[in-house]
């Protein structure tokens, strides 16, 4: 991984451990990309352009994702649309605080509108890290434009 | 008059979220109304006249800036305070919506407790206005 793409993907963690812990009150621990990741989760992507743009990944185990959205919600068991409507909303948020670091040059990025689908999880990359809730597991990625 | 919330999002998590925080403030909302979209957001704020709206920026058709934009080139409307919850924080975003006249900007993540004070002012001065109102006659 360039220093720059590492850089980028390390600001990338940052954000996404303050949008857990600010809004799902979940704190993230880096694990070993190789530790056994669920084959079936939730994926929610969000794509951002710029100075440099980049496509950013979430990956969630069902389970965790039915429980974080029951809980950001307040409620017992979302149905399956509001789960998938909370992770592309994580993204989302991910995405944002994420890009609020960057601008500090008055810059512009804008933001698309986030993705959600239940997929297989994919194989881990250079610009992976696999994350622990302490009870789940978790992923983020970036796919960054050449 | 009733005192009610316009909440404008795409994401249903966030309205429900937003709906949930204020609720659980403590204002006297008679109606929380809820729109996906700023098209949708306008059909809305026509029919039930909101004492707030509190907008995403960032959604599929019409966008947040403007819904505000409409709002404020309509006399019936432009006085309808708009509080922006977004995760659209550079620096040029905020200038342009706080030029457009909105009352609060919170930027997403944010902790619940952060949301009630900036929307307080707005809901205490519509549920005022609204006790005013039942006891004029």
């Amino acid at each position: 991984m360039q220093i720059i793409t590492r850089q980028l993907f390390d600001a990338v963690v940052k954000a996404a451990t303050e949008v857990f812990e600010n809004m799902f009150f979940v704190a993230i621990d880096p694990v070993a990309d190789e530790t056994p990741f669920p084959q079936q989760v939730v994926h929610a992507h969000i794509r951002y352009a710029g100075p440099h743009s980049a496509t950013l990944h979430l990956y969630l185990p069902i389970d965790l994702a039915r429980q974080l959205a029951a809980d950001f919600l307040g409620e017992g068991a979302p149905d399956e649309q509001l789960v998938l409507d909370s992770c592309a909303e994580m993204a989302n948020m991910i995405a944002g605080r994420h890009l609020k670091s960057l601008s500090l040059d008055a810059r512009i990025y804008r933001l698309t509108i986030p993705q959600v689908a239940v997929e297989l999880a994919p194989a881990t990359g250079q610009e992976t890290r696999t994350f622990s809730t302490g009870s789940h597991l978790l992923r983020l990625a970036q796919d960054v434009d050449p | 008059m009733e005192t009610r919330v316009l909440i404008v999002d795409d994401s249903a998590t966030i309205r429900k979220v937003v709906k949930r925080i204020i609720s659980q403030a403590g204002f006297a909302i008679d109606a929380f109304i809820e729109a996906h979209d700023g098209r949708d957001a306008l059909v809305q704020i026509r029919q039930h006249t909101p004492s707030l709206v509190v907008t995403d920026i960032n959604m599929p058709g019409m966008n947040g800036i403007e819904l505000i934009e409409a709002l404020k080139k309509d006399p019936a409307l432009c006085g309808i305070p708009c509080v922006v919850i977004s995760t659209e924080g550079t620096q040029e975003i905020i200038d342009q919506v706080l030029h457009l006249g909105i009352v609060g900007f919170i930027q997403k993540p944010f902790r619940p407790e952060e949301l009630a004070p900036v929307l307080a002012p707005y809901i205490q001065m519509a549920v005022s206005a609204g006790a005013a109102h039942t006891t004029d006659f």
